[in-house]
């Protein structure tokens, strides 16, 4: 992952009010939040609440997933084929998109096919007989579903399920879905999301190593349960303590600072948050939309920052705790705080966009 | 003598205890306000108003699990009106904990210890 995915990917996601997507293996706890994400309909503010706190626990999980396995090489496992799936959910006015991938065989490409193709052609009433029919079916699948996820999908999605197969190998191949879950406006979608624009995030994910995105609202009362459940994982899974706080302290203040810094549009602070690998190493990208004048700033401030050895980064955060001039944001000191721990210089990209705000994308390489 | 100063912890804030009739001066917990500056004003607004009529003796505790950058500019103010009380003449001291093997606190603690001019003990629990 490169620092200039991070625009590219804000840009696609322009029109999405929240969007999160994993690349990456499917442990049964993330599996089963994305299974509890289906469970609501989209009629309330209510359920809409509950969904983005579902995808709270979500990105979480799927952060501690990449976080323990994120170093394992496929040898190093016992799992004779390992490759990543993918999960997304993209929240706009009009309809919320949820869209999988994963590998199948291909000799189970047919027997899928037929089976998407006949529930797409049922409608309400027909639907609910299957699923009744199913149901009451004694006959198990071998893996247990007996076709129920499928139909239930469909049922909660109330549009067709749209599917695409793509050769992998001459023994695999990749499975898309997608479902397309009405939001609340009633309005005509302005553009639509297609499987070709699924497939196309999927591939630039893989080719880029991109694990992570989540761009949404960044304001103190989502990243703090974010930052606490994050908290909890890091505790669960990672030994070292000091490893698990430095992690944690970086997290805290890229997102803190994300926070603060962005522009407030109607009590929202929009941002993106990603997580992808570069040469082995864990990058954590942020980006968001600033004013000019802080863009210039910041510039001056993180080229200081990475000019700075060790000891005297030290120095300077000595100095700044002391002598800097506290604001609301801490004196200066976070982008500090955050070098220190880095292995890396920070990266950081500032993209004007025309006069007064720039666009500011920071990597930082853990 | 002040009235006591009491906020529990929540997931973003410490939980701070200022109570000089009892000798109790404990700042504990988490410290992740977005708004440091707001959320310390008090704080700082009631140790101001205590070293004008001071304990002769104030031991400060910290028990920090974590704080953001912009907590560690206040945390450094505290210690700053705490010095007062030693160019007043009055005994004061801090005692900066951090769990085993936490480095992190360990080290934050050392950097401030550094430039603290009063005693300051950064010790393990």
């Amino acid at each position: 992952m490169k620092t200039e995915h991070i625009s590219q990917f804000y840009q696609t996601l322009s029109s999405d009010n929240l969007c999160f997507v994993y690349q990456g293996d499917f442990s049964d706890n993330i599996t089963e939040k994305i299974i509890s994400l289906s469970e609501h309909s989209m009629d309330s503010d209510q359920d809409l609440m509950k969904i983005k706190n579902k995808i709270s626990f979500l990105i979480v999980e799927c952060f501690q997933n990449i976080v323990r396995h994120g170093n394992d090489a496929p040898s190093k496992t016992n799992r004779t084929v390992t490759f990543p799936g993918l999960f997304s959910t993209r929240s706009r006015p009009e309809y919320i998109y949820i869209s999988s991938a994963n590998l199948i065989e291909n000799n189970h490409i047919i027997p899928l096919k037929e089976k998407l193709d006949k529930l797409n052609s049922l409608d309400k009433e027909q639907m609910k007989a299957l699923y009744v029919d199913i149901l009451s079916n004694k006959e198990l699948s071998d893996k247990g579903g007996a076709g129920l996820g499928l139909v239930e999908m469909a049922r909660k999605s109330g549009n067709p399920l749209e599917f695409s197969f793509e050769s992998e190998n001459d023994k695999l191949s990749l499975f898309y879905l997608m479902l397309k879950m009405k939001g609340k406006k009633e309005e005509v979608e302005q553009k639509a999301i297609s499987m070709h624009n699924l497939k196309q995030m999927h591939e630039t994910m893989r080719r880029e190593n991109i694990l992570m995105v989540y761009k949404g609202d960044f304001s103190q009362e989502t990243i703090i349960p974010l930052l606490k459940m994050i908290e909890e994982n890091l505790n669960n899974h990672i030994e070292e303590l000091t490893v698990k706080k430095k992690l944690y302290l970086i997290l805290v203040e890229i997102l803190q600072n994300v926070s603060k810094h962005s522009f407030e549009i109607e009590g929202k602070r929009e941002a993106i948050f990603m997580i992808g690998k570069s040469d082995q190493k864990f990058i954590i990208g942020t980006g968001n939309m600033i004013d000019a004048v802080s863009a210039e700033k910041l510039m001056n401030k993180i080229n200081k920052v990475n000019s700075l050895s060790k000891e005297e980064l030290k120095g300077l955060y000595k100095t700044t705790l002391k002598d800097g001039i506290s604001t609301e944001g801490g004196a200066g000191l976070g982008i500090i705080d955050i070098a220190r721990e880095c292995s890396e210089k920070l990266v950081f990209d500032i993209k004007t966009e025309g006069g007064q705000t720039a666009f500011f994308s920071l990597g930082v390489q853990i | 003598m002040e009235n006591k100063f009491l906020i529990e912890e929540t997931q973003d804030t410490p939980k701070i205890v200022l109570d000089s009739a009892n000798g109790i001066f404990e700042i504990s917990g988490r410290s992740l306000p977005e708004n440091a500056v707001k959320f310390y004003e008090p704080v700082l607004e009631w140790l101001e108003a205590y070293i004008n009529s001071p304990n002769q003796d104030t031991k400060f505790e910290f028990k920090l699990d974590y704080f953001n950058s912009a907590s560690a500019k206040k945390v450094f103010e505290i210690v700053t009106v705490l010095e007062k009380l030693s160019q007043k003449n009055y005994k004061v001291s801090i005692n900066w904990y951090y769990s085993k093997d936490d480095e992190l606190i360990k080290n934050r603690g050392m950097e401030i210890k550094e430039m603290a001019e009063i005693p300051f003990e950064v010790i393990t629990y």
